[in-house]
């Protein structure tokens, strides 16, 4: 998945497992920027009676370098604080729940929002709600009410919201890590089987989201108000970690924890930890930070799954096969950014420094027709420009991988047709049906009910 | 190291039982008493971790290296590490383990 479970322990430790980050130029505010962090894998609608919240003893942040050093330059903190309401009963509702101040909602989540800037600390906000989970129509009546109450602006005209949402990402997870098999080319594949159409494993799980719009202006460097997608000033970098304190102790009376926080994961672009970087090295990269990515650079230049592919789809790959040099292509895109000259009208260029970010031309404007495959499809507002809640992640990289942009840097590279076509459940201009999304502010649709939620059934 | 960190180390291990263990792990220190007195545990101070209402709140320590003498010391969001092999000496003795 995009970073939903990619290494051995934060897969152990969901609250702080960071699923997706988006960043973009808001379609609706195009002077702001959405940036959006997932966690919690694999929400089941119906996980109750406890259901999903946000760790209390976690920090969450949301990182912007904008000088390319790929070091934060702003940071903005999530700490979140539970309340129980009644401690005398197992119920998380003990009637339906109406507003956020209702007295039937009995695990009410609040949070403070910080702002870091130049060592520079500010509170933006304290005592901000969270919604509660959806849990079906007697417990959470008016959904979407309840979820939109909990969209605050603070600060200077920036809105902020965190709680439950339908997670946006889709994948065919099942196929993805049945050794690579791509429904529907599984005829192709070295272990053949039928065609059949792919399945998005993801549909109607959820996720916790934190998402933050914030004015460009407050995040590019100096305040710079973009208006030349060539100037360096125009591209900012982001990521979300996670942090716990170093000092964990638990006994039949308390838990305690103490020290000062250390990261323990982080994300920028999909897939790097989950398909890039190797499973011994999994967890230490979660816990480094992107300016000490050059280390990893090798994993990126020499990519597992290129060779994969040539030995698992025989005679379907033979240009990706034969190529054996360093892949510039994947080192610009994943990162320092793609440079002026390779994308006309475009660059997202950092610098020097390797960093996995995510990269964002803020001067590039939201797409008034967008195509989930981004950049490769000639919609420079979508990934690997920043990433959109509906970009289709997948197929991009898969693309990436098997040589499509390998022509960026060196033009008399043809690449394999197969590379042009991989997929992953839609080709199309839009997201498959069986994803949702709104079309403001914080873009990804409200929660999976637990009520409503028929459970996958198996097939052969 | 700072007086109040080293005292209440030596405080916290002194009366700990002698045993066979050679590890030293993360220690919590709620307070002298209660963590040199395992059979009678304090009364649950919170996840705030006001150790005993002395408004220290809760420290750990680590030996991540005993030949070296170094001590991690946590408490807030802080972390403090020392060099001191007098200090590591009466934490092993604590243990039941020592320096070979």
């Amino acid at each position: 998945m995009s970073s939903h479970r990619e290494a051995p322990e934060i897969s152990k430790d969901p609250v702080a497992d960071n699923t997706d980050t988006y960043a973009f130029v808001s379609p609706d505010r195009p002077d702001t920027v959405t940036i959006i962090s997932n966690y919690i894998p694999l929400e089941d609608p119906a996980g109750g009676p406890n259901f999903f919240e946000f760790g209390d003893d976690v920090l969450y942040r949301i990182n912007i370098d904008n000088t390319g050093d790929g070091r934060a330059d702003i940071v903005y903190e999530f700490r979140f604080k539970t309340t129980v309401r009644n401690p005398n009963t197992f119920l998380y509702n003990t009637g339906p729940i109406d507003s956020l101040a209702s007295a039937n909602f009995n695990r009410p989540q609040t949070y403070t929002l910080t702002e870091v800037r130049g060592g520079r600390v500010k509170e933006l906000g304290r005592k901000l709600p969270t919604p509660p989970c959806n849990i079906g129509p007697r417990s959470t009546p008016n959904y979407a009410d309840l979820a939109n109450a909990a969209i605050n602006t603070v600060g200077d005209r920036i809105a902020v919201f965190a709680g439950q949402r339908l997670d946006g990402f889709y994948v065919d997870l099942g196929s993805v890590f049945d050794l690579a098999v791509l429904r529907p080319f599984q005829n192709l594949h070295a272990i053949p089987s039928p065609a059949a159409p792919g399945v998005n494993a993801l549909r109607a799980f959820n996720v916790h989201t934190i998402a933050i719009q914030v004015p460009i202006t407050q995040l590019t460097r100096n305040s710079y108000r973009p208006s030349d997608v060539m100037d360096a000033r125009s591209v900012i970098g982001v990521w979300a970690s996670a942090h716990r304190q170093k000092g964990h102790y638990r006994d039949e009376n308390r838990e305690q924890w103490t020290g000062p926080f250390t990261q323990v994961s982080r994300l920028a672009n999909p897939l790097f930890n989950e398909v890039v970087v190797p499973m011994s090295q999994k967890d230490r990269w979660n816990r480094l930070a992107p300016c000490q990515d050059s280390q990893f650079a090798k994993y990126v230049a020499q990519p597992e799954l290129a060779r994969l592919l040539p030995a698992l789809y025989p005679g379907v790959f033979p240009k990706l096969a034969a190529l054996k040099a360093d892949r510039a292509d994947l080192l610009a895109i994943l990162l320092t950014g793609i440079p002026k000259g390779r994308i006309p009208g475009f660059q997202n260029y950092t610098g020097k420094t390797q960093a996995d970010l995510l990269r964002l031309n803020v001067a590039v404007p939201p797409s008034p027709s967008p195509h989930i495959n981004g950049i490769l499809a000639g919609d420079l507002a979508g990934f690997p420009n920043g990433r959109r809640v509906f970009d289709n992640v997948v197929a991009i990289e898969l693309r990436a991988v098997a040589g499509a942009t390998y022509p960026l840097v060196d033009p008399t590279f043809v690449p394999d047709g197969a590379s042009g076509v991989l997929t992953d459940l839609t080709d199309g201009p839009n997201p498959p049906d069986t994803v949702s999304y709104l079309k403001t502010f914080p873009y990804l649709d409200h929660p999976a009910s637990g009520y409503r939620v028929v459970p996958l059934s198996l097939s052969a | 190291m700072d007086d109040w960190s080293r005292r209440n180390l030596l405080r916290a291990t002194a009366g700990a039982a002698v045993g066979a263990a050679v590890a030293v792990p993360m220690v919590a220190l709620s307070g002298s008493a209660n963590a040199a007195e395992p059979s009678e545990p304090p009364e649950f101070p919170g996840l705030s971790g006001d150790a005993g209402g002395s408004g220290i709140g809760p420290v750990m320590f680590c030996v991540h290296d005993a030949q070296r003498g170094e001590v991690s010391i946590l408490h807030g969001t802080d972390e403090v590490i020392v060099t001191d092999r007098r200090l590591v000496t009466r934490i092993l003795q604590a243990a039941g383990s020592r320096l070979s």
